[in-house]
């Protein structure tokens, strides 16, 4: 897995994991890269400094360790000072001595610069005898003393320490994040001698303790005395003796020479915990375990041995009680070895080789269990340094082939990296990506550290799946040299094998990296051809077309596919792709053209397009019945009108024809508007005019007449380019009798042999209902049902509702006209009498005064075609006439009009009557009729004034007064016109109203007895002259016998 | 056709009131009251002016009456001690058509007719020359208002008309 792109691994890996088999595992994350190359580092000079770098040892300001010369400063210090409590922090890598010391045929060696020498003490020399000059000495860094205090080794490493004695005789206080590889140790321990109430985490350490120290009788019973009291010699590779400490996520990969018993991690711990650590070391000792001697109360979590021993997990198990848990072994040894007198709480204790008794309660498994964290369920993958720090158990990465490892694990001292283009590997993997490029792989492998050189192989594969590491044993390896080029298309997965100066063999793998450098082949379809690269010619269609763009790539894997459709030929890089889901459908005319982008995962982008699609013919829009928005049902004395267009701009050169489904009648008449060259015609269709052809018909453009001039000019058919008309289609005059569905007309144009040369593209329907029942209706009703009589002063609002009715058919006659209504006065017989007669009654609408015409007719302009309501006011006039007494009628029949005046056509059957009832006759009546005003006629203003009135009347059987009150139109004296107002604005009393300002003084009036001073009608009546005019004013008093008219007395009165 | 018609006129010696004049109704008579008089001499006030209505009679078209009044500067057989200048208001609203003519001495001093012009109130507003009673010696204006309802008017729409004359006199001392 490479290492500079790690945290975009995680997120390609995920989507892989997304896509992946149920079973499969989340390959390894990205492993923790530590710190600096070691080759940057600086070889130790053998001196001391005289200072840290920085820092006062504090936890917020550490001691600075810098350089080996401060290390070996902070070395010496700690003869003196155990710096309890105090804070360092190391902030390079310490090399105390740059070759490298490995152990060969039981003899030690240390390769400087590519030259094996053979170590004795502190100086190495070229023969195995030690008889040669020396070549050199080695830097032997002194062991430090007891140290309480914090070292946080930044994982910085310390390389090459070599010594008789380990890099602390006691820690008692806190050591972590430190790498200590290459390191030889003659003594116990490597780490720490003694662990003593101290704790060590996510230590890592590579080398080789070497103990030449025996019991010369090897005697197991002095285990279960105190350990000052046991005679073998008991090491461990990070500390020998262990008390009340902790360990966690400590890595051993040194290996452990000599001794009598051997603890990979601790030799012998007494009430000590071990959490998440490990050993692939190998323990050569008489007695080798992954912890040699374990007592008191101890715990061991989430820890395994991987690594060559002889013994077991644990050694010896004794007068202990021990929490065990979740931890395993995989070599062929037992996981308790010896066991006396203690107890075990112990789960999920793993083991792969049969055993007869592992003295713990465990589980045999194989061992891709142990490499399966679906399995080893309570080791948390690692996610990302970011997420360790607030996660700090998600810790270990499973790559698939070994078992867990903890993030910061160094596990090949793995310097040799393979870097292919822009990518580095440098670990083994059977999870990789899929990488698509579309140029050469060009891979070197190298070193990043002169202190560690390989000998290196490659191998390129064609499969796609990862080789097993025995597969790889098999194939055949090219030794590396120089910079390697694959250039043909392919799948590969590079291997490489390295070889360390200890002949450990490692493996690299890549991803599997897919040449592609061929974009994709686009198929687009359209019109029975296909197209698959960028086309510059034009086509033309008359109807419309589906086009389907699909592309393939030789990588076989999925592709994009945009598209970009466009009425001209476009600029690739101005235009905005959309993903292509479906088939484009050309549905309306225009031009088209359609760019099609297909990308594969290497980034080949391939273009293709169809020619520039021109679709155009004689096209309908807008059709609608004549003065209508929309609709395209008309009754049969209706027009329908529409556009008919040809846009495109090619010339040619036919003859116009109309062209139509259904035959038209004769008699419609056809107009039409030429817009090109602004001519107007005109056809009244003769059906034998028409051309039938193949249940088409035709009509000649020829049979068009031009509007306008004197000689009737037929249409000239000519050589054209685009092209606009208008129709309207007049069915008013036609002898259509039964409905016509679905028609259509349009345009073509035929050459001398009826082909056609330019199409028509549409069929846009209409349909012409000739029932009349389709035609829109109108009438008139009203509730009004009294009389009105003649000759009398009254006033008469009448309601009137004009009523129209649509049908689901348009009619255009009706739209463009407006209703009136006729009103004639006519006698018994129906005759309409003089207009001079109308001269005492008038008729108005909103306060417009209509007169009759000679005949006697008044027309009223309603100013509508809808539903609507008005009011007729009908005032009548007292006045000498010599009307005939008798019954009339006032007819009010409605009628339709273009202006108002014409009538077009009236409907009779909804003529409206009011009786009008004419009577002149004087009764002989002997009656008393007179009025008495009480009170002064004289009122200033403001003032409330007060009418007093009495009214006398004797004489009739059934008299009622009526009265209303007039202004005096001028000042002038010689102008007696008065002007009819209401009485009652003026009042507060509710008074009895008649008609509108007229109102009952007395419904029944009182009869006059002269011995009876009571019987007077009195009007009694209060009122605010304040909103009153200043003039002149008449009240007057009517008289009537019923509903006859008798007489009328007018009194004045003035406001000033 | 009969109107009714008011006329209030009122006498004045020397000061100044107006005279209302009410008509009413043709239909019942109209009684001259006696009119008040005011000597300039005692109490000079230029600008004071009365007004009395007073119903008088009735009048048919074509018929006219008259109404008689004087100006004196003395009162009491006393005479005003200054001379005086005074002019006469005719002020009607006309509503009915009566020919209104002032006399003085005998002599036609004022028509008022509609070719005056109208006050806030619509009143017809006519003036007379200034007349001087001088106090060197008694005199005595006498005056008639003569009024006619005019005989061309006798269709019904001119029958029971109110209207009213108001006679206003202002006099003031002659510097």
């Amino acid at each position: 897995m490479s290492i500079s792109k790690n945290r975009k691994i995680i997120y390609a890996i995920f989507m892989v994991a997304l896509i992946s088999l149920p079973f499969c595992i989340l390959p390894a994350f990205g492993r923790f890269k530590k710190g600096t190359s070691l080759s940057d580092a600086r070889v130790w000079s053998g001196n001391v400094a005289s200072s840290y770098r920085s820092g006062s040892g504090t936890r917020n300001n550490p001691y600075i360790i810098s350089s080996p010369e401060e290390f070996a400063y902070f070395a010496s210090n700690l003869e003196n000072d155990t710096y309890d409590g105090k804070y360092f922090k190391i902030i390079n890598d310490i090399v105390i001595n740059d070759g490298y010391f490995y152990y060969e045929n039981d003899t030690l060696k240390y390769n400087l610069n590519g030259n094996a020498y053979f170590v004795n003490d502190n100086k190495y020399y070229s023969s195995s005898d030690f008889t040669q000059e020396e070549v050199g000495t080695l830097n032997m860094f002194p062991s430090m003393s007891n140290f309480e205090g914090y070292l946080d080794g930044n994982f910085k490493t310390i390389y090459g320490y070599y010594s008789n004695s380990p890099l602390f005789e006691n820690i008692s206080g806190d050591v972590s994040s430190l790498y200590l590889n290459n390191i030889v140790v003659k003594n116990k321990a490597i780490l720490t001698t003694n662990l003593t109430n101290g704790t060590l985490d996510s230590i890592y350490i590579s080398g080789l303790l070497i103990d030449e120290s025996s019991a010369s009788l090897y005697d197991e019973t002095t285990l279960y005395a105190d350990y000052d009291q046991i005679s073998l010699s008991i090491n461990g590779a990070v500390a020998a003796y262990s008390e009340g400490s902790s360990i966690s996520n400590i890595i051993n990969r040194a290996s452990v020479y000599g001794g009598d018993i051997t603890g990979l991690l601790i030799g012998y711990a007494i009430d000590t915990n071990i959490d998440s650590s490990y050993s692939y070391g190998n323990g050569y000792s008489n007695d080798s375990n992954l912890i040699g001697v374990l007592k008191g109360n101890s715990s061991i979590s989430n820890s395994y041995n991987a690594g060559t021993i002889s013994n077991g997990f644990i050694g010896y198990l004794i007068n202990s009680n021990l929490v065990f848990e979740n931890s395993f072994l995989t070599t062929d040894n037992d996981i308790i070895s010896h066991l006396y007198n203690s107890n075990i709480n112990s789960q999920n204790i793993y083991y792969t080789y049969a055993r007869n008794n592992n003295l713990v309660l465990s589980n045999m498994v194989i061992d891709n269990n142990l490499k399966d964290k679906t399995y080893l369920t309570s080791y948390n993958e690692f996610v990302s340094l970011n997420n360790y720090s607030s996660n700090s158990q998600n810790k270990w990465v499973f790559n698939g082939s070994d078992y867990p490892l903890l993030y910061f694990d160094d596990n090949s001292d793995n310097h040799t990296k393979l870097y292919l283009n822009l990518d580095t590997y440098d670990t083994y993997s059977l999870f990789i990506d899929k990488k698509y490029i579309s140029s050469n792989i060009t891979f070197t492998i190298a070193d990043d550290s002169q202190l560690l050189q390989t000998t290196k192989y490659y191998y390129i594969s064609n499969q796609d799946q990862v080789l097993s590491t025995s597969d790889l044993n098999n194939v055949s390896w090219t030794s590396y040299t120089d910079p390697v080029v694959v250039q043909n298309e392919g799948s590969y997965i590079i291997y490489v094998k390295f070889v360390d100066l200890s002949g450990k063999v490692t493996y690299i793998n890549s991803d599997n990296i897919i040449i592609d450098k061929t974009g994709p082949l686009i198929s687009i379809d359209f019109n029975n051809n296909i197209y698959s690269s960028i086309n510059n010619n034009e086509v033309y269609i008359n109807t419309g077309a589906t086009i389907s763009a699909s592309s393939t790539d030789n990588s076989q894997d999925s592709i994009s596919l945009n598209y970009f459709l466009n009425n001209d030929i476009n600029d690739l890089s101005s235009v905005q792709w959309t993903d292509y889901v479906n088939p484009i459908d050309i549905t309306s005319s225009g031009k088209y053209i359609l760019y099609v982008r297909s990308t594969d995962l290497a980034g080949n982008v391939s273009y293709a397009s169809t020619p520039l699609i021109i679709y155009d013919g004689y096209a309908v829009s807008d059709l609608k019945p004549v003065g209508f928005e929309s609709g395209n049902i008309i009754t049969k004395k209706s027009s329908i009108m529409m556009n008919i267009t040809y846009a495109s701009t090619n010339q040619q050169s036919f003859d116009h024809y109309l062209i139509s489904n259904a035959l038209l009648p004769t008699g419609t008449r056809i107009m039409l508007f030429d817009k090109t060259n602004n001519n107007t015609y005109s056809y009244t269709v003769n059906q034998n005019d028409a051309i039938s052809l193949n249940n088409k018909y035709y009509y000649s453009f020829g049979l068009f007449n031009l509007v306008g001039k004197r000689n009737n000019n037929l249409y000239q058919s000519g050589s054209v380019q685009s092209e606009e008309f208008s129709l309207i289609i007049d069915f008013s005059s036609s002898t259509i009798s039964s409905d016509m569905h679905n028609i259509y007309l349009n345009i073509v144009g035929l050459d001398n042999n009826m082909n056609i040369v330019r199409p028509y593209i549409n069929e846009t329907t209409f349909s012409v209902l000739t029932s009349d029942s389709y035609n829109t209706s109108y009438s008139l009703t009203t509730n009004f049902n009294q009389n009105i009589n003649y000759n009398t002063d009254s006033v008469t609002n009448v309601t009137l509702y004009n009523n129209v009715l649509n049908s689901q058919a348009t009619d255009t006659f009706f739209n463009d006209k407006t209703i009136g209504v006729l009103i004639n006065i006519v006698d018994s017989n129906g005759n309409v009498i003089n207009r001079d007669y109308y001269k005492s009654i008038i008729f108005s609408v909103s306060d417009n005064i209509y007169v009759p015409d000679n005949n006697g007719n008044i027309k009223i302009n309603l100013n509508t075609n809808t539903t609507s309501s008005f009011i007729l006011k009908i005032s009548t006039y007292r006045s000498l006439n010599n009307l005939l007494d008798g019954n009339y009628s006032i007819t009010i029949t409605p009628y339709i009009s273009y202006d108002g005046e014409t009538i077009i056509s009236q409907n009779s059957n909804s003529r409206v009557l009011i009786p009008l009832i004419n009577s002149t006759e004087e009764k002989n009546y002997t009656y008393v009729f007179d009025v008495t005003n009480n009170k002064d006629m004289i009122y200033n203003k403001p003032s409330t004034a007060e009418l007093d009135y009495s009214v006398i009347v004797s004489g009739l059987n059934n008299p009622n007064i009526k009265y209303s009150l007039y202004k005096k139109n001028t000042l002038s004296a010689y102008n007696q016109q008065y002007t009819l107002v209401d009485i009652q604005d003026y009042t507060s009393t509710q008074l009895d109203q008649y008609v509108n300002n007229v109102y009952y003084l007395a419904r029944r009036a009182t009869l006059y007895n002269a011995n009876n001073p009571a019987t007077v009608n009195n009007l009694d009546l209060f009122i605010n002259t304040t909103n009153m005019l200043k003039g002149y004013y008449r009240l007057a008093f009517d008289l009537y016998n019923g509903d006859e008219y008798i007489n009328t007395i007018n009194k004045y009165f003035i406001i000033r | 056709m009969r109107i009714k018609v008011l006329i209030i006129i009122i006498s004045l010696l020397i000061l100044t009131f107006s005279l209302g004049i009410t008509y009413s109704y043709f239909n019942s008579g109209v009684v001259a009251s006696s009119v008040d008089q005011k000597l300039a001499g005692f109490v000079f006030n230029s600008e004071v002016t009365d007004r009395l209505e007073i119903p008088v009679g009735e009048l048919s078209p074509g018929e006219s009456m008259s109404h008689n009044f004087s100006i004196t500067n003395v009162k009491n057989n006393t005479r005003s001690d200054v001379s005086i200048l005074y002019e006469l208001s005719i002020i009607t609203p006309h509503y009915a058509p009566l020919v209104i003519n002032l006399y003085k001495d005998n002599t036609l001093v004022l028509t008022c007719d509609e070719t005056y012009s109208r006050n806030e109130n619509n009143e017809l507003v006519c003036k007379t020359n200034s007349f001087e009673l001088s106090h060197t010696r008694n005199e005595l204006n006498t005056f008639e208002l003569r009024i006619t309802f005019d005989g061309n008017y006798n269709t019904e729409e001119y029958k029971n008309l109110i209207d009213y004359i108001n006679v206003e006199i202002k006099s003031y001392q002659k510097i």
